[in-house]
């Protein structure tokens, strides 16, 4: 029908693992994780899918690839899940291939099709499910392998050792005093009111979103503070890559470290899968029906600290500007309206993106896709030609991101499609270009 | 530890420093500390050079340092902290540093008797402990937590010993990490190895060991239980018998395990911080009888109350027969107490303390910004601006609180009647 | 054959389709039950909600999205459920007299049955994506659908051997009631569960919602 066939990727994460594999290992591991999974959702699910196909309109990997119906939800699930149940887990490695493909590299669990299909069938549980399977016949893609195993001996994503954790801090704060003489990043303050945590990449490489934080925290006067231990690090792919047990290991040092602190909440940095893994999906997995400590995602905390008068803004940021509504703090979490107020606060030439809120397209780099790595990336940036020509559309010449996958898996697909807007985080909005540093808070010379 | 017995348990209210006009002294006065016995109250300031130094009850070090963080007190009293010189860090002990600095150092911790230190240490791109002021001559890749026994004859750490090129799942998966124990590290190496527990003797080392991606166990002085689980948490050694218990998974849940099979009947949905009273007779633990069901289990029966967001490690009683917990429900925190709840909630809880003769329990609570002590569910009427947690004394008649009250820290030793009156 | 068919045919089906329909949710319900992250997440309000606005023709964005989609089957559905249920035939047939649709109000909404399925069948021949999921029991439900329908139009008209063709209307008919509970029809039992789900995970756990 004129789509073309999947082009050939090779991912030694997943190839050479298939081979050492036998049909009966694949067919054991698919039907105890069935066996396990057939609860009363996947049997709805399968049972209540009436194949009509409204999901596609939802995927920005079918709306970039011309509705090609193998990128449409049900028809990943078709090339899953079905087959798996249909064929009682007896299936080709060649069918496990793509399987694996589908899921890691093809969905971006960002449940969008949940709110296109009538019936609010979870798309993502089924992806989820498959990876799952994946995870336990041991075959994920390379990277995003590597960064669970980071996860799994550091408990960071990108292998950040102890000492480069504390050392970092220690010259970031340094770094905000050149701003804000006074400026802290208060290590392990027991009894402080929040704990700030943030994800592997800002101490890694983006350094000076640390130096932000601390100096919009110092500004807005807020009693807070920053482990000195594991645990600081928010992130968690072993919850995309299907190893639920590490991702309960992640979640549970990250809170625990909070309770450890005694702290009132947790406020975390721009991140979106991080607060999907503190809050709603990482939680259920050890048991917590909620966060036990209250996280608050970066938007919600600039919009508390911006509404309530605790900063200032000196200066609106006059350039066109637009943003992007991350689908794990957005769709799956309703900060959509806080996001545009803030923006609005803070920029006097704000475009809206359409559609926006809740409807907004996934950046395609979420839910672990990024994290595949380069034998993949080609596939994820055509996959979403669809948000570059939303984007191009605002005319913007900024985009705030306020999420680290969306920054990087938007920065990719602005090159790709030529957009020439800059990429930055709304904390660099505020700290570079609006925000009013009190008089006493200033250097006095 | 402290004994309690050789505090001074006279009863009266001692200002100790004046913190208001500590704050003025200096350019800035980082976080308190303050001793367990409560008689040294100290804290990093920052000189008008950009020089740190530690001050304590209103003295500061002679000496001081590029950077100068983590000041606590050792178990023998003694103020520590994080020290920097010429961009190498060492650790400093009531003023005085250890001779051998290092690249980088960090997180230091105790013998029981305070009499030995050690901490992590970076030597250029090598890692490794330094115990009493010297380095492991042995090095490693990385370490990710260490501990020191009791008696202070153990060092111990994880540790990476082979090292992963970039992305290279299989080596990683193949093992690369283990325990060293005195710097000599086990033989064989692991996926991943996490948590140190010392058995009551001090003679053996345990770990959580994770075999290949899906396969987790225990492991003893570098060996795995034949038994193994989809999942476990940290072990225990029994203080009575040195056996190792840990919480592990299987298919009907989560449950305890004593040397690889499992003690308590039925699985939870979660089970962690397993707690021993101190005849070590009675096992506590938190667990969860469903999502979002968190409550305390003492020898495998959970209490008849449960919370919803979470339930903090229990604390017995010294006859055993009272348990005690933090407890927090639909974010507000409290206490229990045998499964009872105090009528209050607060804006936080600290761990509770249970008096020598059971009658009362004790924790330090905060309500509206200001910190009270709260006993058998009623606060002492004082507020305070801050407060470490309060003990009871050995006998049970008084009660040592150490506070800030209008800027000036106390040592206070009230009469149990006071408090709880 | 007709007295049978229009009788005791008619009341087995009927029976199966309520035991089977109770059987299908009552598992369902059961099995929700073990699965611990379903039911202490559901709300009524946020289910209410949600169905609410998915009952509601262009209520969601995904209907506005393909109006005629949604035109279709919006009236395919009442169609297809209140046509059955308020034909003055049907009535006298039991015995029971209830308020009831005029003739050519029936008729109509007969040919709207119809006309919709054809309209599903074409999209499911022509358009790719939906076409990649449909499956030969995907058609033969549809045809199965509209039978009684056909037969019925047929029936009224007396076109072809009446009493052949009211045979076979109520045959399809009863058919139709069977397999309500043991085929994908049970997306019409399964809607308001499938949807109060989500709807309760969007809005309860995640402070959103779902249309
Ligand atoms: S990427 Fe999003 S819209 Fe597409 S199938 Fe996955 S969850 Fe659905
Ligand atoms: S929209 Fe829903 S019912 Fe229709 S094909 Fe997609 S998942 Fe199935």
């Amino acid at each position: 029908m004129g789509f073309k066939p999947r082009e050939e990727v090779a991912d030694q994460g997943i190839d050479k693992r298939l081979e050492e594999l036998s049909l009966e290992q694949i067919e054991q591991t698919i039907n105890k994780v069935l066996a396990a999974e057939m609860n009363a959702r996947m049997t709805a699910y399968l049972q209540t899918c009436v194949h009509c196909g409204l999901c596609a309109n939802a995927c920005h990997y079918c709306l970039s690839h011309n509705m090609d119906p193998k990128y449409a939800p049900v028809g990943k699930v078709k090339d899953t899940v079905w087959e798996m149940v249909k064929k009682k887990g007896k299936v080709s490695k060649e069918f496990m291939r793509t399987a694996a493909r589908i899921a890691y590299t093809e969905c971006n669990t960002c449940r969008r099709c949940s709110m296109y299909c009538p019936f609010g069938i979870d798309i993502a549980y089924f992806i989820i499910t498959t990876r799952r399977i994946c995870h336990l016949l041991g075959i994920v893609p390379q990277y995003e392998q590597d960064t669970v195993n980071s996860h799994s001996a550091t408990f960071n994503q990108m292998w950040v050792q102890q000492d480069e954790w504390i050392d970092t801090l220690q010259w970031q704060e340094e770094d905000a005093q050149g701003k804000i003489p006074l400026a802290r990043i208060p290590l392990e303050k027991e009894g402080a009111d929040i704990m700030y945590s943030v994800i592997a990449p800002e101490p890694k490489i983006l350094a000076q979103l640390l130096a932000n934080a601390s100096i919009i925290m110092t500004a807005a006067g807020m009693s807070w503070t920053m482990p000195a231990t594991d645990g600081w690090d928010n992130s968690n792919m072993a919850m995309f890559s299907g190893d639920f047990e590490t991702s309960a290991r992640l979640e549970r040092l990250h809170h625990e470290t909070a309770i450890r602190l005694k702290v009132k909440r947790i406020v975390m940095g721009e991140c979106g899968h991080a607060y999907r893994g503190a809050v709603y999906d990482g939680p259920k997995s050890n048991s917590w029906m909620f966060p036990p400590i209250p996280v608050v995602h970066a938007i919600d905390f600039y919009h508390e600290i911006i509404t309530q008068g605790k900063i200032k803004i000196a200066k609106k940021f006059d350039k066109p500007i637009t943003v992007q509504d991350p689908c794990n703090v957005i769709r799956n979490a309703g900060l959509g309206m806080k996001l545009r107020e803030i923006m609005k606060a803070t920029c006097s030439d704000f475009r809206d993106v359409e559609p926006r809120l809740g409807h907004n397209y996934c950046c395609a780099a979420g839910g672990g896709v990024i994290n595949c790595g380069p034998p993949w990336k080609k596939d994820r940036v055509k996959g979403n030609k669809i948000k570059a020509e939303q984007l191009r559309a605002t005319g913007a010449e900024y985009v705030v991101t306020p999420c680290h996958n969306c920054h990087s898996g938007i920065e990719d697909i602005l090159k790709e499609f030529n957009v020439h807007m800059h990429v930055i985080f709304f904390s660099e909005l505020l700290v570079d270009h609006c925000m009013e540093i009190p008089e006493h808070l200033k250097a006095k010379d | 530890m402290q004994d309690k017995k050789n505090w001074n348990w006279d009863a009266g209210k001692e200002m100790l420093a004046d913190v208001a006009a500590m704050r003025k002294a200096y350019a800035d006065v980082h976080e308190f500390s303050v001793s367990a016995d409560g008689t040294k109250i100290a804290a990093p300031v920052k000189l008008e050079d950009d020089t740190f130094t530690a001050v304590c009850n209103g003295q500061a070090w002679e000496t001081s340092f590029e950077k100068l963080w983590y000041a606590r007190f050792s178990p023998d009293n003694r103020l520590t902290a994080l020290v920097m010189e010429d961009d190498a860090w060492t650790l400093a002990a009531d003023g005085q540093a250890w001779e051998e600095k290092f690249s980088y150092a960090w997180n230091p911790k105790f013998s029981a008797d305070g009499a030995h230190a050690g901490m992590q240490v970076k030597q250029d791109f090598d890692y490794t402990l330094a115990v009493d002021g010297q380095a492991w001559e042995t090095t490693f890749l990385a370490t990710r937590d260490f501990a020191i026994s009791p008696d202070g004859a153990l060092g111990v750490a994880l540790v990476q010993v082979e090292n992963v090129p970039e992305a290279d799942i299989w080596k990683f998966n193949s093992g690369t990490w283990t325990v060293a124990v005195n710097g000599a590290a086990w033989d064989r190496l692991f996926m991943n190895v996490w948590g140190i527990a010392f058995s009551p003797d001090c003679k053996r080392v345990a770990t959580q060991v994770r075999l290949d991606s899906t396969t987790y166990t225990l492991a003893v002085d570098g060996k795995p239980w034949d038994q193994t689980f989809t999942s476990v948490w940290e072990p225990k050694f029994r203080p009575d018998n040195g056996a190792l218990l840990a919480p592990a998974r299987n298919a009907s849940g989560w449950t305890l395990v004593e040397n690889g099979n499992p003690i308590w009947d039925g699985g939870f949905s979660q089970l962690w911080y397993i707690t021993f009273s101190c005849d070590a007779k009675r096992i506590g633990a938190v667990v969860a009888t469903a999502l979002g069901k968190w409550t305390i289990a003492v020898d495998g029966k959970p209490w008849k109350n449960s919370w919803r967001d979470l339930v903090v490690g229990p604390v017995f009683s010294q006859d055993t027969s009272k348990t005690a917990a933090v407890v927090k429900h639909e974010n507000r925190w409290s206490i229990a107490v045998d499964g009872e709840q105090w009528p209050d909630t607060y804006d936080m809880a600290w761990d509770p303390a249970i008096s020598p003769d059971n009658r009362l329990v004790m924790a330090k609570v905060e309500k509206g910004g200001k910190y009270f002590i709260g006993v058998n569910g009623k606060l002492f009427s004082q507020a305070f601006d801050a407060l470490w947690e309060p003990a009871f004394s050995p006998d049970g008649s008084k009660v040592l609180i150490r506070c800030v009250e209008g800027g000036k820290y106390y040592r206070w030793v009230a009469p149990v009647s006071q408090i709880a009156g | 054959m007709y007295e049978f068919v229009s009788g005791p045919l008619f009341w087995i089906s009927l029976a199966i389709c309520v035991a089977g329909s109770i059987y299908k949710l009552v598992t369902v319900i059961k099995l929700a039950r073990k699965d611990k992250v379903v039911l202490p997440y559901m709300r009524l309000s946020y289910s209410m909600k949600s169905i609410g606005r998915w009952i509601t023709p262009f209520g969601t964005r995904s209907m506005r999205l393909t109006p005629i989609f949604t035109a279709v089957a919006f009236s395919f559905h009442i169609c297809l459920l209140f046509t059955p249920l308020l034909l003055l035939a049907h009535h006298e047939l039991l015995g029971i007299r209830l308020i009831h649709l005029p003739d050519p109000v029936a008729h109509v909404m007969t040919a709207i049955v119809i006309i919709g399925g054809l309209f599903f069948l074409q999209r499911r021949l022509l358009v790719p994506y939906v076409n990649n999921v449909t499956y030969f029991s995907d058609i033969l439900l549809l045809l199965l659908v509209m039978a009684p329908f056909v037969t019925g139009f047929l029936a009224y008209y007396q076109w072809f051997d009446y009493r052949t063709v009211i045979t076979l209307h109520m045959i399809f008919g009863c058919v139709m009631l069977v397999i309500i509970p043991f085929t994908r029809i049970v997306h019409m039992l399964f809607f308001a569960l499938t949807r109060a789900y989500m709807a309760c995970e969007f809005g309860y756990v995640r402070n959103s919602q779902d249309w």
